[in-house]
């Protein structure tokens, strides 16, 4: 994505818009929106945001996004965003949504809708505003399933995705399914293969599903996702990497509960990772990573809001401390590399119906998601115990 | 509550003269209730729609940005007052039995992900009643009081 396809978008959708204002009292059939936001931001004995210790202003996340009513069940909807968030993923412009929406008619009491094109993850708790900083509760969501080096390719995906609700007196019941691929770029890479990949990484398929269940209340949010995704790699001419491959699965639980004064999220992970090839001709590796995280917030009334939070994550369940992983290396990554633990506190302020300034600070045990394994310098990237914090302005319409 | 909207809508079908309706309404609801009256939403709709009654489910998916048409097919436009108003609050309290910032999130999450759009806010009812007056297929609330010619929607349980 170039600066090029952001101006073209923005023309687009000015000139929906302005044709639609012509007409004057019905629905219109184009609408838009955005928002704005800016921060400050510093990581502290740890690189996974600044280095160096510096305080930053990469904290800038803009997006802007049109939808039009083509007819009574077909629709198009797109989104492009500008993010800025220092080292925890590439700065840039991306095309976030672009997809078809397909009503089907209802078939036994449940509603159906078809996304054709770029759409968005709707497997998980947060994936499908990840980018959206009005509709986190935290401005670095938690690691352990937010995982932001593969922020892009676990964003969404290009391809097809159902999703079907059936609402009842007393319950509501969501099914979702999707299948599709992301183009990965060289940070992505780098982070799966090291810096010393050369050669080409692809994402042969990404295949998700998740049901959802809430009573009518919607006060409840419970479900459970499955994901599948295979990755092929094609070694460069000259490259310390091979031809070869990687499979992920992961099974997921999520809940939210939402009360008037208080609210309470949670996400358990659990992830099997299989390697074949890409460093020695007959290299094998499969291991388990599991973790999850909740969340509290308290809402002090109608303008302020708290919120505590941890997060867990083990890059292998066979090896919590980290201790295998620090002798396979010879010492060359130190143990702590093998998990990650996190406390935040966080406090939000509504300031009027669309501004809101949002702070956090997060306290860290372990670097298992600062810094790729096959970092060579991977022990200058972070200390063992290392803390984050961040204040962000926003502004939505 | 469905028997009293059924005597209004029966009261307003036997009168034109607004502030006859009015005054009897009035006469009627502090008889029964006039301590509930204070916060109670009524549901009112352009007169374009031809629905004259809602199931509490259909009401939530509509106010959620789940049912997006009319049965005729017309775009539905949903219009509510800003989070803090207290006929909001107990609007979403007493006819969606949620909470303003749990249906602002959802709104949110359909708005920024390409899957609906989001109502239509306003700051005061008489803002809430003239666009629910003016627009097609629009739907909205408001205290009893104050309606004039908006149609009432009638909410049943199932």
């Amino acid at each position: 994505m170039n600066k090029q396809v952001f101006v073209w978008f923005l023309r687009a959708v000015l000139l929906a818009a302005s044709s639609s204002m012509v007409m004057a009292q019905e629905e219109p059939k184009f609408s838009w929106h955005g928002y704005i936001a800016q921060g400050l931001t510093q990581s502290i004995d740890g690189n996974f945001i600044t280095e160096d210790n510096n305080i930053t202003g990469e904290l800038s996340e803009v997006g802007i996004n049109g939808h039009y009513r083509l007819s009574n069940n077909l629709s198009v909807a797109g989104q492009v965003v500008y993010l800025d968030a220092g080292n925890r993923f590439e700065k840039g412009t991306r095309l976030d949504y672009l997809f078809v929406d397909w009503t089907m008619p209802d078939v036994a009491g449940w509603q159906a809708q078809v996304h054709i094109g770029r759409f968005k993850n709707t497997h998980w708790l947060y994936s499908v505003t990840r980018d959206v900083p009005q509709t986190r509760d935290t401005t670095v969501l938690p690691q352990s399933v937010y995982f932001d080096g593969f922020r892009d390719i676990a964003l969404g995906s290009d391809g097809l995705q159902a999703k079907f609700k059936k609402y009842s007196t007393d319950n509501i019941w969501e099914v979702n399914w999707s299948y599709g691929r992301s183009p990965l770029n060289d940070a992505q890479r780098d982070f799966f293969l090291g810096d010393d990949a050369k050669g080409s990484i692809e994402q042969d398929f990404v295949h998700q599903a998740s049901a959802f269940w809430q009573p009518a209340s919607m006060a409840w949010r419970v479900g459970v996702s499955w994901l599948e995704s295979d990755f092929g790699y094609k070694a460069a001419e000259v490259d310390n990497r091979l031809d070869g491959g990687a499979s992920i699965r992961r099974l997921m639980f999520s809940m939210q509960y939402f009360s008037e004064k208080w609210q309470l999220s949670t996400e358990l992970v659990r992830e099997l990772q299989e390697y074949d090839g890409l460093f020695a001709p007959d290299y094998v590796d499969r291991l388990t990573g599991e973790g999850g995280f909740v969340q509290f917030r308290y809402l002090f009334n109608n303008r302020f809001s708290g919120l505590i939070g941890y997060d867990t994550y083990v890059n292998n369940d066979n090896d919590p401390n980290g201790d295998a992983l620090e002798i396979s290396t010879g010492g060359l990554v130190p143990s702590y590399f093998g998990y990650m633990d996190t406390v935040t506190v966080g406090a939000r302020w509504d300031i009027s119906p669309r501004w809101r300034l949002q702070a956090e600070h997060h306290w860290v045990d372990g670097a298992a998601r600062v810094v790729s394994l096959l970092d060579p310098s991977i022990r200058d990237h972070s200390q063992e115990h290392w803390r984050m914090w961040s204040v962000q302005l926003m502004y939505w319409f | 509550m469905v028997i009293m909207l059924a005597l209004i809508k029966r009261i307003r079908a036997l009168t034109s003269n607004t502030e006859y309706s009015a005054l009897v309404l009035s006469m009627l609801f502090l008889t029964c209730s006039p301590v509930a009256l204070a916060q109670q939403a009524v549901v009112v709709a352009n007169e374009s729609v031809d629905t004259t009654s809602l199931t509490q489910s259909e009401l939530r998916q509509i106010f959620t940005g789940h049912k997006q048409y009319w049965r005729d097919g017309e775009k539905i436009h949903v219009v509510v007052l800003e989070d803090v108003h207290t006929l909001h609050k107990a609007f979403c309290r007493e006819n969606l039995q949620m909470f303003p910032y749990q249906l602002s999130r959802l709104w949110d999450q359909l708005t920024y992900s390409g899957q609906g759009v989001t109502p239509t806010r306003v700051s005061s009812q008489e803002a809430l009643l003239k666009m629910v007056e003016s627009t097609a297929g629009a739907i909205g609330y408001a205290d009893i009081d104050k309606i004039k010619n908006e149609q009432i929607i009638e909410v049943r349980e199932q």
